[in-house]
């Protein structure tokens, strides 16, 4: 059976040296606890500062493996794949559908974006075709300047077409 | 003095005698002084009673380091308490425990301290009440002499600690003597059935008969076979037989302080309570 705990003394009016030793044991505790409390503290910021650096650390290394260098060749090349492959081919194939340049076959269609210019080969059975194609290239809003710049007749072909190539400035839209 | 000694003085409060003694603690107890006064005292004015004991005790702080009061049971109202499913804080508490006292005793709580032992998480607990002018007064005595005031303890309460170990969970009851009272308390399982002091002139084995039988009517369903031990002041019955089954009361104090006859351990036995050997 536990001990009765029924003291009439007042708790406020207990003045017994045992209250001294508990309070000095308290404030020893206190102490130590605040001193413990303090260098777990200062562990504690010293293990975070350990951990941010080696996050950083890990971060260049993973930086550094997983980003290969390009030169500046490759990043131009990159660069104009990008740009010709962003032109407005749709708007571009539409206008040479039209009916006016049906009197010539297109093989090859060259942009250069720099100088805003595109570069047409062609083949047309005649000449008269040849020109008509290229007036009515020049009446094209879309293009301007547009000049023959070689020609030839391809005698291997029996039909003996005349390919020829032409340059004209490209307004993009 | 020496480091390692420290002198302690018990004081005992009985309604028509007070008593001191002063003790050096060392590697064994050493009884310095022993006063016995003849003294009445009226609960309802203390003071003029303690007007020697004030003297007597200036004398005799020297030195001490402490001073335990042992409260005869005569100033003490005891009851056991239940704690309500209702209550929800200990003001209420407080306030179901004062209403308890004033329902049982008939007084007005107001004039008495009430403590309460709450163990935790039990639903009964045993209580004590005491007159707050008496308590005021002793209070006051003892800082006015200067010696630290260590407890003040019910003569029941001291002799029930000293005694604990040999209580279980079986039901028992537990008596402890005054002169012309008798407090008798009934427990089982750990918990306080209830408890009652009895006053009695002439034989004590008669009047412990009597309260036996009538407070397990109130407290125990069990009326036969239940051991009662009995500590305290009178002993009519054969001490310290060991044997702790039979129904009937068994003295298990000592009834003699070393070396002392018998009218000199009544005269100091509440006193020494704390440290009875």
């Amino acid at each position: 059976m536990r001990s009765i705990d029924i003291d009439f003394l007042p708790n406020g009016r207990r003045d017994t040296p045992g209250k001294w030793i508990a309070l000095t044991f308290a404030l020893v505790l206190l102490t130590a606890t605040v001193w413990e409390w303090w260098q777990l503290n200062e562990a504690s910021a010293a293990l975070r500062q350990q951990f941010t650096e080696a996050r950083r650390q890990e971060d260049q290394v993973v930086g550094a493996s997983s980003t290969p260098a390009l030169s500046e060749k490759e990043i131009t090349a990159i660069n104009d794949a990008v740009q010709l492959l962003n032109l407005p081919w749709d708007s571009l194939l539409a206008t040479f559908e039209a009916e006016k340049f049906q009197t010539v076959a297109l093989l090859a269609l060259t942009p250069r974006r720099q100088q805003h210019a595109l570069r047409i080969l062609a083949e047309a059975k005649t000449a008269e075709d040849m020109a008509s194609f290229i007036k009515a290239l020049q009446g094209e809003p879309a293009f301007q300047n547009a000049v023959l710049i070689h020609h030839e007749i391809n005698p291997k072909d029996i039909n003996r077409p005349i390919r020829f190539s032409v340059d004209a400035d490209w307004r993009l839209p | 003095m020496s480091r390692f000694t420290r002198r302690r003085l018990y004081l005992s409060i009985e309604p028509t005698r007070l008593a001191l003694v002063k003790i050096k603690h060392g590697r064994s107890a050493l009884l310095e002084t022993a006063v016995c006064l003849e003294t009445e005292i009226d609960s309802h004015s203390p003071a003029s009673g303690f007007a020697a004991l004030r003297e007597l005790l200036k004398a005799d702080v020297r030195e001490a380091i402490s001073l335990q009061i042992t409260l005869a049971d005569h100033w003490v109202k005891y009851f056991v308490t239940e704690r309500i499913a209702g209550v929800r804080s200990l003001a209420e508490l407080d306030q179901l425990t004062s209403l308890q006292f004033e329902s049982l005793y008939g007084l007005s709580s107001d004039e008495w301290r009430i403590c309460v032992d709450w163990g935790f998480g039990s639903k009964r607990a045993l209580a004590c009440a005491v007159p707050k002018l008496l308590l005021d007064t002793i209070v006051d005595l003892a800082r006015s002499t200067g010696v630290p005031l260590r407890n003040i303890t019910p003569f029941f309460v001291s002799e029930f600690n000293r005694h604990r170990r040999r209580i279980g969970r079986a039901p028992l009851s537990f008596a402890v003597s005054e002169r012309e009272g008798l407090t008798l308390a009934w427990l089982a399982n750990g918990q306080w059935l209830g408890i009652r002091r009895h006053a009695f002139q002439g034989s004590l084995a008669d009047a412990i008969a009597q309260a036996i039988r009538q407070d397990s009517l109130l407290f125990c369903d069990q009326d036969e076979g239940i051991p009662v031990l009995l500590s305290g002041i009178e002993a009519p019955i054969e001490p310290r037989s060991g044997d702790f089954s039979a129904s009937s009361p068994q003295y298990v104090s000592t009834p003699l302080w070393p070396g002392k006859s018998a009218a000199w351990s009544r005269d100091f036995r509440l006193a020494l309570s704390h440290c009875w050997p």
